[in-house]
């Protein structure tokens, strides 16, 4: 199964005077959604990220091209049955929190399978709430008395309750506290290799790629300009320097060390650990 | 005499909830204080306090040695100026220049001096050249340049950047950074975040945590508190993780292993 793009381009607004201002320009894409990647989008501010995820749940729809959604067609051209690919795409916003509206917790995660027409809703809500951490004594809350890292979990689980197989994220963990963020991540990695969700996630936030992704796409000005490993990406040294991609703190270090001590290290290592490890085998071990 | 002045500074916005306990703190003059918390610590209530935007009267703040009240607010918001998270809140004007020009209209500074803020403020922060642009169009880290520009033109001592950089991507983050920098031989600074990796341009730190503080230090002995940062929801940054497993272990060469991690620490 899989979601795919063929000659896609999409442009807001036709201005009269300029023609289609196109954000998005023939691009052909195809999500595996059987490889359970956990795919992170990034680029720059304007390069397309959020108009493109938009396009995979039908939220838009290409001005010209195609877009595939498990073998549903959504194009200018055809009118398509939007609910189905809804429930199994499912798209969180930049500030979730905004999203709730009901007034127990637990009715606002009731709300999509509901909507969807699905079976035992209350109880997909209740383990929608447990696997992202909401504990029973809070299901009869109002949603708007939760702290906002919260409020955010509920509204990620009344996505999860629908359950979806993608779930796509637009820069979740923006104005998080570093420990908010690492549960949120925590979180996604658990549905990326638990539940077998593949997760794809608009970010700016280089250590959000080195920690969890297993594709990256890079957008330029609408153009999907990389498509690849988090490894391939960062060796790739045109790619991070043409795109002005600021690298991961731990490949940063290791490129200051090995320039400074003038050692032989590989530097595309991910976390503090694996950067430990290699410094101590580039330094021939310890005293 | 010390240019701000905290003393025993209470804050709650509901009766059950403490945003600020009983905190007590001095900045002297030119100093540049970064603030760090969890998301709730109470560093935005402290900011929003500190330039007036939300009183109490449990504890005083004193501004230049002037006490903060009522009476006193409109002298005291002309030596304290604050950037805000979210740049698209903070624009009013047409263009960059209008932008700019808002602040200094309400306070009827004359024409000629209102141009040559205007320009002198706008090229500090690199934005000199998009003065008749309008805001709209600029990318994040261009309009929060721009924010600081307006801020600037007030010309108070004091500054507060309260997570100024947390919606911005990350080449709008260095532009900033680079222009908040810039400041620091002439202003106070304050500067919030969570971002421990932004407090390295600074002198020092202070940790709240549920309203009150719990380290107030130098920045190279705060940033190797590593268990009050990650109990205060901070995160320590990768340098001083890795000089702590450099020395733990005992590792060849680590004395110059340990000088190149600071200075890459404090590159950015």
């Amino acid at each position: 199964m899989a979601i795919s793009l063929s000659k896609v381009s999409f442009a807001y607004e036709k201005s009269r005077k300029t023609g289609p201002l196109y954000v998005l320009k023939d691009i052909d894409l195809t999500i595996d959604t059987e490889k359970n990647d956990f795919i992170t989008i990034i680029g720059h501010t304007g390069s397309g990220k959020s108009t493109l995820v938009q396009l995979f749940n039908g939220l838009l729809t290409p001005s010209s091209g195609e877009v595939n959604v498990f073998n549903k067609i959504i194009s200018s051209k055809k009118k398509t049955k939007l609910k189905e690919i809804r429930k199994r795409v499912g798209l969180v916003f930049q500030f979730p929190e905004y999203q709730l509206f009901e007034e127990t917790v637990l009715k606002d995660v009731m709300f999509g399978p509901k909507n969807y027409g699905l079976d035992d809703i209350e109880n997909r809500a209740k383990r929608a709430l447990q696997s992202v951490g909401i504990s029973e004594e809070l299901f009869n809350e109002s949603p708007f008395s939760l702290s906002g890292g919260q409020m955010r979990r509920v509204a990620i689980a009344g996505i999860l309750a629908s359950s979806p197989d993608v779930l796509i994220f637009d820069e979740p963990t923006v104005g998080l506290d570093p420990k908010g963020k690492k549960e949120l991540l925590d979180l996604l990695e658990k549905l990326n290799k638990v539940d077998n969700k593949t997760i794809i996630f608009i970010t700016h936030d280089m250590e959000v790629v080195a920690k969890a992704a297993t594709r990256v796409l890079v957008l330029d000005n609408g153009n999907i300009s990389f498509d690849g490993t988090k490894d391939e990406l960062f060796r790739n040294e045109k790619i991070v320097s043409d795109n002005s991609l600021i690298l991961p703190s731990t490949i940063r270090i290791l490129k200051d060390i090995k320039e400074k001590l003038n050692l032989d290290i590989d530097i595309y290592k991910y976390n503090v650990n694996d950067a430990y490890l290699e410094l101590e085998r580039a330094l021939g071990g310890q005293k | 005499m010390a240019i701000i002045e905290v003393n025993n500074l209470t804050y709650r916005y509901t009766k059950k909830k403490y945003a600020l306990k009983d905190v007590s703190f001095k900045i002297e003059r030119g100093e540049f204080v970064s603030i760090v918390g969890h998301n709730g610590s109470g560093k935005s209530t402290l900011g929003k306090l500190l330039c007036g935007l939300l009183q109490t009267k449990h504890g005083e703040i004193l501004i230049d040695g002037i006490k903060l009240s009522d009476d006193t607010i409109d002298e005291v918001r002309q030596k304290i100026g604050i950037v805000f998270q979210n740049p698209d809140n903070q624009f009013v004007g047409v263009t960059v220049k209008n932008d700019i020009a808002f602040g200094l209209e309400n306070r009827n500074i004359d024409v000629d001096e209102m141009e040559k803020r205007i320009k002198k403020y706008a090229t500090i922060v690199g934005m000199d050249e998009f003065l008749d642009k309008n805001p709209e169009n600029l990318s994040g880290g261009q309009k929060q340049r721009v924010a600081i520009a307006s801020v600037l033109a007030m010309e108070t001592d004091i500054l507060i950047f309260d997570e100024a950089t947390s919606m911005i991507d990350p080449l709008g983050v260095k532009e900033v950074t680079n222009a908040i920098k810039s400041l620091k031989e002439e202003k106070t600074i304050i500067y919030i975040t969570h971002n421990l990796d932004e407090t390295l341009m600074g002198d020092r730190m202070i940790v709240l945590k549920n309203g009150e503080i719990v380290l107030d230090e130098k920045i190279d002995n705060a940033i190797k508190q590593k268990d009050i940062l990650t109990n205060s929801n901070l995160e320590p940054l990768e340098q001083m993780e890795l000089i702590e497993l450099v020395n733990k272990n005992n590792l060849n060469r680590k004395e110059e292993v340990e000088k190149v991690l600071w200075q890459s620490a404090y590159q950015k």
